[in-house]
């Protein structure tokens, strides 16, 4: 071979084949680098969210006016479920877990998740349940059933030969969240044993950044609520293919037990989707008022009771369904207990801003407006815990605006703090701030034109999900807002992307620290290497990148000795 | 060994108030030799040690008091690329959707995630 010297010259300098892992593609495919994955998970949940919003879009296009005709009562039916599904099960958690995975090795000083291989599983779990379930498609079998796919609609056949879902729609639906849920699982060992186990020497338990102890919490909430979920899903398998009768009243099953097991799942779940959230904004807020968490004990375990008191209030979704009085008292009060762990976060949030030299970066904004907008989800939440209001208005556009302002008021904004306050680690790039600010406004317009306008239209007597209304019902202006201001929301995330691809592409040097920041994953390069550190650092207080920064002030020295 | 070392750090919470930070830092250290490890590195590690542009140098080890870590290449501590873990959760994939597509993609999805879980055990690290 006429290349034969050159090679047999170059191997001397080591040039041998390039392992498959070494090709850029099989280098993705293969990894096994936690921060790799945390953005394979960021960019997969981004993916998800923008096919979501698009069916948001179709949603909002079909109830703009009256007597819509989009899409067509089946076809809409499928575009809400898949609309909820994908945002719960294919946006947030998987963002969330993205966050996680990237930052919280580097957050304790450990150089990856403590089984990294088991972590690129949980990753490839997710990419093949979110294809299976969006697949559904292909087939026009999308479930079509809510995102809690209530039996008996979501059987087969509900007795008495009366049709139900006979098609696949549901299948997929309840297979896909099996899959997501087992990748869920393998995920939140990780984070437990990674967060037990990894911490950098003097990092203890009462040192641990925020962010750590909420996906902490969250990792726990999933583990122990994600079972009654498989449970349900399976025990419906069973009723579809095999002839069981679990939810099938007629035959001695209950089509209640659906809603406990469902709920059991789905309360904890919400909370899933939120605790990540407070934790970005717990280290978001402190950083950008030049100032330490206050009441750091208190948002922690304020987190912890949450994740306790969320196993004890999922029948608040149950209210209308004839609970017995005694148990509606119950759920009542567990339920408005929990708001008080959250108001403490709240007061504490607003005590940390107290007094700071406040910069208003982008993620400083997309942190304010998370807390203001939380809190209006939080208060209409605790109108939805008085069961007789909660009566009038159950399955109205009520409860829609409530998950908004919790899900995409709270957890989306600060996703999106969190994505303008990490980017630079992630890409030593900073982002275009001017152009930031601008998504956050837009956003923050579009969200309460879509989301506030619901209220009204859920106390007029708007139904949930019902595919068209007539004309002289008095809900017409408030739809066509809530209609605008969702695709002002779309132009609000074109921004965001022109911004990524720019900053990609141009972005100005972020430097190692470009926020004075004071948790580790600072003390590092920007991208970190992929032994993240090359010494493991030593802890001393809660803020340690602070101490090294400013050894003169430093937190141990002072005040603060944990 | 990656777990071993880390859990060391874990463990090893004392080093807290006596260590100081440029003693551990300080780039003049000679690495420890670890027979187990280290041997077939021997040749490499002092460079690595010395020039510091060659960032495939990471400190790791235990930090008794003022002890120093041992320096390693990276590629010894970080845990190697995979592709069993895609290959596993595919077939997880192709078994659930052979719950709804019929016996023969059930049939097949199992036959796959015993081989890949197969592979998985029998890679070697
Ligand atoms: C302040 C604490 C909260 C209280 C008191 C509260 C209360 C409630 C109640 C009573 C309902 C049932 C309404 C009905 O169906 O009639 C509900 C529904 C819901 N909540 Fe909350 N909530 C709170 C916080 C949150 C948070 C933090 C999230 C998520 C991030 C959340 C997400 C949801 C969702 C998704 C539903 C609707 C489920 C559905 O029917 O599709 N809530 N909430
Ligand atoms: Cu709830």
């Amino acid at each position: 071979m006429a290349t034969s010297t050159i090679g047999e010259r170059a191997t001397t300098i080591d040039v041998r084949r390039k392992r498959f892992s070494e090709t850029y593609i099989g280098e993705w495919i293969t990894t096994t680098d936690h921060k790799q994955l945390g953005l394979m998970y960021l960019i997969t949940g981004f993916f998800f969210f923008v096919v979501g919003g698009m069916e948001a879009l179709l949603i909002r296009t079909q109830l703009a006016l009256p007597n819509g005709k989009v899409l067509d009562p089946d076809t809409y039916n499928q575009i809400f479920t898949m609309h909820g599904t994908t945002m719960i099960f294919l946006f947030v958690i998987p963002v969330l877990s993205g966050f996680g995975n990237y930052i919280v090795p580097l957050m304790i000083g450990a150089r990856d998740m403590a089984y990294p291989r088991m972590n690129a599983f949980g990753f490839w779990l997710l990419l093949f349940g979110g294809i299976f379930m969006q697949s559904s498609f292909l087939f026009g079998q999308a479930p079509n059933g809510g995102w809690f796919m209530y039996a008996p609609l979501s059987e087969l056949a509900a007795g008495h030969a009366f049709q139900a879902t006979p098609h696949m729609n549901a299948d997929f639906w309840l297979l896909g969240t099996t899959l997501l849920g087992i990748s869920s699982i393998t995920g939140s060992l990780n984070f437990v044993v990674t967060v037990f186990k990894l911490r950098a020497p003097g990092m203890s338990i009462n040192r641990m950044p925020l962010f750590t102890w909420m996906i902490l919490v969250m990792s726990f909430l999933l583990l122990f609520a994600l079972p009654s979920l498989t449970v349900a899903s399976v025990l419906l398998l069973l009723d579809r293919h095999m002839g069981a009768h679990f939810y099938q009243y007629g035959s001695g099953g209950d089509p209640l037990l659906w809603q406990h097991l469902f709920w059991s799942f789905g309360h904890p779940e919400v909370y899933i989707l939120i605790l990540p959230a407070f934790g970005i904004v717990s280290e978001i807020l402190p950083v950008f008022s030049r100032k330490p968490i206050f009441g750091y004990t208190f948002i922690a375990w304020s987190g912890v009771a949450i994740g306790f008191l969320s196993f004890t209030v999922w029948a608040h979704h149950m209210f209308a369904v004839g609970l017995p009085s005694i148990a509606q008292a119950f759920f009542a009060t567990s339920t408005t207990l929990i708001a008080i762990p959250t108001a403490v976060k709240i007061f504490n949030w607003l005590a940390t801003i107290w007094g700071g030299k406040i910069r208003f970066n982008a993620p400083m904004l997309f942190a304010l407006g998370f807390i203001a907008m939380f809190l209006i989800g939080g208060l209409n939440g605790a109108a939805l815990a008085v069961v007789p209001f909660d009566y009038q208005i159950t399955d109205s556009y009520f409860v829609v605006a409530h998950i908004h302002y919790v899900l995409f008021g709270g957890t989306a904004l600060a996703v999106f703090a969190g994505i303008y306050y990490w980017f630079p680690k992630f890409t030593g790039k900073l982002m275009d701030d001017r152009l930031a600010k601008w998504h956050f406004w837009v956003t923050f317009i579009g969200l309460n034109l879509t989301f506030f306008p619901m209220h009204l239209m859920g106390i007029l007597g708007m139904p949930r999900r019902v595919y068209t209304y007539p004309a002289n019902l008095g809900w017409n202006d408030l739809n066509a807002m809530a209609s605008v201001g969702a695709f002002i929301i779309g132009v609000g995330v074109i921004l965001f992307m022109i911004n990524i691809i720019k900053s990609l592409k141009a972005g100005q040097a972020a430097g190692d620290d470009p926020w004075d920041a004071y948790t580790l994953e600072w003390d590092t390069t920007s991208p970190p290497k992929k032994y993240n550190f090359l010494e493991i650092p030593v802890v001393r207080s809660r803020r340690p990148f602070y101490d090294k920064k400013y050894p003169d002030i430093a937190d141990w020295k002072n005040v603060i000795k944990h | 060994m990656v777990s071993q070392e880390q859990k060391d750090h874990v463990e090893q919470q004392v080093v807290d108030e006596q260590e100081e930070d440029a003693g551990v830092s300080s780039p003049d250290t000679t690495p420890t030799p670890d027979s187990a490890l280290s041997d077939d590195k021997q040749e490499s590690q002092p460079e690595a040690a010395t020039t510091g542009g060659q960032q495939q140098a990471v400190r790791t080890g235990k930090r008794r008091g003022r002890a120093r870590g041992r320096l390693v290449n990276a590629e010894e501590v970080m845990p190697k690329p995979s592709l069993w873990p895609l290959a596993v959760a595919f077939s997880i994939a192709f078994v659930l959707f052979g719950v709804i597509a019929g016996l023969v993609v059930l049939v097949i999805g199992v036959i796959l995630l015993v081989a890949s879980i197969v592979g998985w055990i029998l890679e070697r690290r």
